[in-house]
């Protein structure tokens, strides 16, 4: 009973979830006016007036398209970095965990230099002194959050080490390679994923939070986060301005975070291990 | 004995130390590979253009084609003195900008924990022990809103209705505690949902332990159980978890302090980096290090102190 309510769950979660990238990412071709043409005669039109879906901020551009540019955006640059910071920390993990010795011992001092920061201290100080922009906001993200990755790797590389299994594969005659590709590799990968689509959403969070604060993407681009430090000022005339990005931010994160918690939910049970 | 923890002691301080030698290593190897460096600020900032003679002679002066280790070890000579340079942006004294606004840090980051354990020790424990009831499946509804959430979003949306709407409190932070109670408020009910959750996997655990049968067989009350025995043992990893929190705290504080205009190091992190201030970047990134991993020594003296266990 509880697997079939976590099967319905997961791919439910799962659903919604697509759907909504799929509109991000479809819609983008059918934007109804440009998201960076101001026109500041049609300024701070109320939603669903004069064509305009959810109305226009104080310069004049279509809310909704710049949302959905916006959108867009976000899911491209979050999914790149969680893609490098996956593969990178990974990388440096299995090395620490499998190698062991001094290149473990450097590897996870620099982990730790790296871990001393505060999270978003350290993104904010990388980005701010790279300067703003989508792509050093990324770099920052991505300096923050590979650290997490290399230690949970290292950590489950040295936990499978010691298998019965590998220790078979060795008194086989298998290289130590081979054995690090075809039987730990393969049961680090499921943990790892999850990690990752757990990360997408926090992920989302700090760029929307770097782009508030004028790194990551800034301003005239479609950022959620830099299209509510934008509105700010009209906090109290106009706070759809505000309110419309925070919705969509929130509504892409929640569906983010419960998808992956059903999906850790679902593979949990079904856990085995590749010999 | 004596002599092995010294000894113990002496490495664990070496490794501290390290770590934070490589803190500093890596600030200020970030101004260093900046596009922009020292020099293009100061010469932007006058407001004039400037052709590649003045950048180069500006870049001279400032001792900025010196080699990378002399830069850094000269920078390193005056931050072991505590004096980290003189802010672009307003030219004053860095280590005295910092020590002026971090008081104000330290306390809306008290405040804040203060709230959150106040509301989630009590509501995590009895989600524990009425796991799945109703209280619980409100709770994890909770988390996964607030975890969805951005900080400023929530900051703004509690500006606007608690100060413009309702007219609660003034949009500027008043001195004194009273500015400082929406922005640990916030901070603090934000941070609840996690631990909330925490705090019940915690308590869980607890409560499938040994002594909370034996306590109850000896006919001691379920209420007493929970609130004094339960209660004492959860405070352990807690303080953990604090540890763990005080470091996302001391960076989020940024967006809050700067959207409840609290002095503190946060909002003056924004502000240096709106206006390209690399020498307070690199000041506050080294401070915020030295300090998270200050909290987290003290949170592991406090934990041996209090499970003797822990070795």
């Amino acid at each position: 009973m509880q697997n079939k309510k976590t099967k319905i769950a997961y791919f439910l979660s799962l659903a919604f979830l697509l759907v909504l990238l799929v509109f991000m990412l479809v819609a983008g071709f059918f934007l109804k006016h440009d998201p960076y043409a101001t026109n500041l005669s049609d300024a701070f039109i109320p939603a669903g007036e004069e064509g305009y879906l959810l109305g226009t901020d104080q310069l004049g551009r279509c809310i909704a398209c710049r949302i959905i540019a916006g959108g867009q955006q976000t899911i491209y640059s979050s999914m790149i970095v969680v893609a490098v910071v996956l593969a990178f920390g990974s990388i440096m993990g299995m090395l620490a965990g499998y190698s062991g010795g001094a290149i473990d011992s450097v590897i996870t001092k620099i982990t730790t230099v790296f871990q001393a920061f505060p999270g978003f201290v350290l993104a904010v100080a990388i980005a701010g002194i790279l300067g703003p922009g989508k792509g050093n906001g990324m770099i920052a993200l991505i300096l923050v959050y590979w650290t997490t990755y290399a230690r949970y790797s290292r950590s489950l590389v040295l936990n499978l080490k010691n298998n019965t299994f590998v220790r078979a594969a060795r008194m086989c005659g298998a290289g130590r390679v081979s054995i690090l590709i075809k039987y730990i590799l393969p049961n680090m990968v499921p943990p790892l994923l999850v990690t990752a689509a757990l990360d997408i959403g926090n992920v989302v969070l700090s760029m929307a939070g770097l782009s508030y604060l004028g790194l990551g993407g800034a301003r005239p681009t479609a950022e959620w986060g830099a299209m509510m430090s934008e509105s700010r000022r009209f906090l109290q005339t106009n706070p759809s301005l505000i309110v419309i990005p925070g919705i969509a931010l929130f509504i892409m994160v929640f569906l983010f975070n419960i998808c992956s918690d059903c999906a850790r939910n679902y593979y949990d049970k079904r856990g085995s291990f590749h010999e | 004995m004596k002599k092995n923890s010294i000894k113990k002691w002496g490495k664990k301080l070496l490794s501290a130390l390290v770590i934070v030698l490589g803190v500093t290593f890596l600030t200020f190897l970030l101004s260093y590979l900046s596009p922009d460096d020292a020099a293009v600020v100061k010469l932007s900032s006058m407001g004039t253009g400037y052709t590649q003679e003045m950048l180069d002679k500006t870049r001279e002066e400032m001792g900025l084609d010196r080699p990378f280790l002399e830069q850094y070890l000269d920078w390193m000579k005056n931050v072991i003195r505590l004096d980290f340079g003189k802010s672009y942006r307003t030219s004053e004294n860095i280590t005295d900008m910092m020590l002026a606004a971090l008081p104000n840090t330290l306390k809306l980051t008290f405040l804040s924990l203060m709230v959150t354990l106040i509301i989630s020790l009590p509501i995590g424990i009895l989600c524990a022990y009425h796991p799945n009831g109703w209280l619980d499946s409100v709770m994890r509804l909770f988390s996964y809103f607030f975890s969805s959430l951005p900080s400023f979003f929530i900051s703004l949306i509690v500006l606007y209705y608690a100060c413009i709407k309702w007219n609660l409190f003034k949009v500027m932070a008043e001195p004194g505690i009273r500015g400082f109670i929406l922005p640990a408020l916030v901070t603090g009910v934000s941070l609840s949902s996690w631990y909330i959750r925490q705090i019940r996997a915690i308590a869980l655990e607890q409560l499938s332990s040994q002594y909370v049968y034996s306590l109850y067989s000896r006919g001691i009350s379920r209420q007493r159980i929970l609130w004094k025995h339960v209660l004492k043992n959860c405070m352990l990893p807690v303080i953990t978890l604090l540890g763990v929190s005080i470091g996302g705290m001391l960076g989020g504080s940024a967006i809050t302090e700067s959207i409840f205009s609290v002095k503190g190091v946060g909002a003056l992190a924004v502000s240096a980096v709106t206006s390209r201030d690399y020498p307070f970047i690199q000041a506050y990134a080294a401070w915020m290090a030295a300090l998270y991993l200050l909290v987290n020594y003290l949170v592991d003296v406090a934990g041996r102190k209090l499970d003797p266990r822990i070795s």
